[in-house]
């Protein structure tokens, strides 16, 4: 079993490594990276725009394609995130904590180069996860049920503390007006309009997407014009800048690389939870064990490291439940899934068997995908980082106008692009109160994910008879709340061990 | 008017009124689908209520939170010509409607007077900018582009 495993895994990289393979990979690629900055355009966009393009081609090869434009996409939104503060896709939020602050430092350059090391790293182990585990873990991921989603997303929620720069109160104030923002349009589980206040429009309710891209982008508008600077950041073209980077993260960030790739695999490989979320945890892990923690939010690569390490590696795991069972992990995964059933081949335990060959050989493509990413990547970035050279006076509108045709381009509704706006408008009044941007999109992150685990649960318990049994007494959902207890009870035991151990250095001192 | 611990108070008081209003409105709907809303009304009356009490009861120590009103005034410009930009659209199209906002927008956030100089090499870059929006969203996406009544 072990040589047959062998035999396709090396059969699929001889596969997938050929040279038009390659070259659709190097496509596919840079593409993915240009789809990637430009807010609005997500991978899920991309992967649908191009899918009907993969319909002439042999399976293998139209996923070959598929999984290297997801792959540098979700890079990519990163290099919009370090330049100008405006996050390419949801999954680069975390990115921007410490991304933009590092630009503004004067090293743009050094941020873009650090999201690329991690991302590749980061979507190395995630796809290494897949390829070896991808049957027996896509049966333990569907053992996550709703209660255990709600508690997952409380868990979640824990990073607030993190997130706020400034009062912990407004933080938690900023997380909550996400989340009810997030309970806009119909109810999830009776169908009715909530708080559409009479319009029509808002029963769809408050989408993500365009939400995000006001909050981040035309705040961002408001913030540089607010500043009056003539550049965003200086440019410094950096020498020998992709040895240096590696060789610091190799030096101080392997921990944090591995334990971001890893948070990123497990919460990938849940149905439903996505890059969003993985990068938020797993950059609220990284500041929590981190020796500094205050460095978090002021220009670290380690949060960079963090956000994008765990963004990249949820791509190859949240194709373990798509492939091993035939139930896609994200919306990306849906419109693969889409893909394989168009050419015939049915995902779950039987694509082993039945269609091993084109299972293996997109496999190993993202496998090539990442490596390839790094080159190609590495030019773009160098490319990209010229956007410091552009006055400020053409950024704050063409930053608008991109917001507005990305956020059209999501629906074709003028009605997004109206709630851009508004949200940008009232994330800037928010900020200028002192309201962090990043606990705002946690909240609507995070909000649709707690309110129909919440709701499915509560379903679930009356069925029941029980809400201490739904809610508690699954293993599962033990795991999430004793994390939870961790992440709220550590910081004080952490402040008070450093308390102590300050004022046994000074006792020292003195003696 | 400086805004420090005067904008926790607004702040403050804001958010508990907002809540209110949400509460009530949670109050009218049904079983399940009321009880996230509540919680999270809930959540924002007390965190405000706590806010408020900071704002009335901390000693101001200077914190400079929001800076001055006089620094609003280039943002609000914006915010109202990026609204006249965006219902502008309806009207006159994506294209010209986005052309006249770099236009406009490159003089309200430019720091010196414009020249005749500046104001061409705004249009040179806005042309070419648009180019290239034109050339991959409606080129090589495919995607659809906001249209108006003239253009």
């Amino acid at each position: 079993m072990v040589d047959g495993f062998f035999t396709l895994a090396v059969n699929g990289l001889l596969n997938a490594v050929t040279p038009y393979h390659l070259l659709l990979c190097a496509i596919g690629i840079a593409c993915g990276i240009i789809v990637g900055v430009l807010p609005g355009i997500s991978a899920t966009t991309a992967t649908a725009l191009l899918i009907p393009m993969t319909f002439a081609m042999e399976p293998a090869t139209g996923l070959v394609l598929l999984g290297a434009i997801w792959t540098a996409a979700i890079y990519g939104g990163s290099n919009a995130t370090c330049l100008l503060n405006i996050p390419g896709t949801p999954s680069s939020i975390a990115t921007s904590f410490d991304g933009y602050p590092m630009t503004r430092k004067g090293e743009g350059e050094r941020a873009m180069t650090i999201a690329l090391i991690a991302s590749v790293i980061g979507g190395l182990i995630g796809v290494f996860v897949l390829l070896f585990a991808f049957a027996p873990l896509a049966r333990l991921s569907v053992m996550v049920g709703a209660p255990e989603y709600f508690w997952l997303c409380i868990f979640g929620l824990s990073t607030i503390a993190s997130l706020s720069t400034g009062s912990a109160l407004k933080g938690l104030l900023g997380a909550c007006i996400g989340l009810l923002i997030g309970t806009i349009g119909l109810d999830p589980v009776i169908g009715i309009p909530r708080f559409t206040f009479g319009v029509p429009a808002m029963i769809e309710g408050i989408q993500l997407v365009p939400a995000l891209i006001g909050i981040f982008a035309v705040g961002q508008v408001l913030h540089l014009t607010q500043q009056g600077s003539g550049f965003i950041a200086e440019y410094k073209r950096t020498p020998k800048l992709f040895t240096t980077v590696l060789g610091d993260l190799a030096r101080s960030s392997k921990l944090n690389l591995i334990r971001s790739s890893i948070i990123g695999t497990v919460i990938g490989m849940l149905p439903g939870a996505g890059g969003p979320v993985a990068s938020l945890i797993s950059y609220n892990e990284a500041k929590r064990w981190d020796r500094n923690p205050a460095r978090f939010g002021t220009g670290t690569g380690d949060g960079v490291v963090a956000s994008e390490a765990a963004n990249n590696a949820q791509i190859g795991s949240s194709l373990v439940p798509m492939m091993g069972l035939g139930i896609p992990g994200s919306p990306t995964a849906a419109i693969v899934l889409g893909g394989l059933l168009i050419h015939g081949i049915i995902p779950g335990s039987r694509m082993l068997t039945d269609a091993a060959d084109i299972a293996y050989t997109f496999i190993m493509s993202l496998v090539v995908a990442n490596i390839l990413l790094l080159p190609i990547g590495f030019i773009m970035l160098r490319v990209t980082a010229n956007i410091l050279r552009v006055p400020t006076r053409w950024v704050i509108p063409m930053v608008l106008v991109m917001a507005t045709i990305g956020t059209y381009s999501l629906h074709n509704s003028m009605v997004d692009v109206y709630v851009m706006l508004v949200c940008g408008i009232g994330a800037y009044f928010l900020a200028r109160v002192g309201v962090s941007t990043g606990p705002l999109a946690l909240g609507l992150v995070l909000g649709p994910f707690i309110e129909d685990a919440l709701n499915i649960s509560l379903q679930f318990s009356q069925a029941r008879g029980s809400y201490v049994e739904v809610f508690f007494m699954r293993p599962m959902s033990l795991v999430f709340i004793g994390l939870t207890l961790i992440a709220l009870l550590l910081p004080i035991f952490q402040e008070k061990f450093s308390k102590r151990r300050a004022a046994t250095g000074v006792a020292k001192d003195e003696a | 008017m400086k805004l420090n611990y005067g904008a926790d108070f607004i702040l403050g008081v804001c958010g508990t009124v907002f809540g209110a209003a949400f509460l009530y409105q949670s109050g009218t709907l049904m079983y399940p689908s009321k009880v996230f809303p509540v919680f999270i009304a809930v959540g924002i009356i007390v965190i405000s209520v706590l806010i408020t009490l900071q704002g009335l009861f901390s000693s101001p120590r200077g914190e400079d939170i929001g800076g001055t009103l006089a620094t609003l005034a280039k943002p609000v410009a914006v915010m109202l010509i990026a609204a006249v930009y965006l219902l502008s659209i309806s009207y006159i199209g994506f294209y010209v409607a986005s052309f006249l906002c770099i236009m406009v927008l490159s003089i309200v956030t430019t720091r010196s007077q414009p020249t005749i100089g500046s104001v061409g090499a705004t249009t040179l870059a806005a042309l070419v900018y648009l180019g290239g929006v034109y050339f991959v969203f409606s080129f090589a996406l495919g995607s659809s582009i906001p249209r108006g009544i003239l253009f």
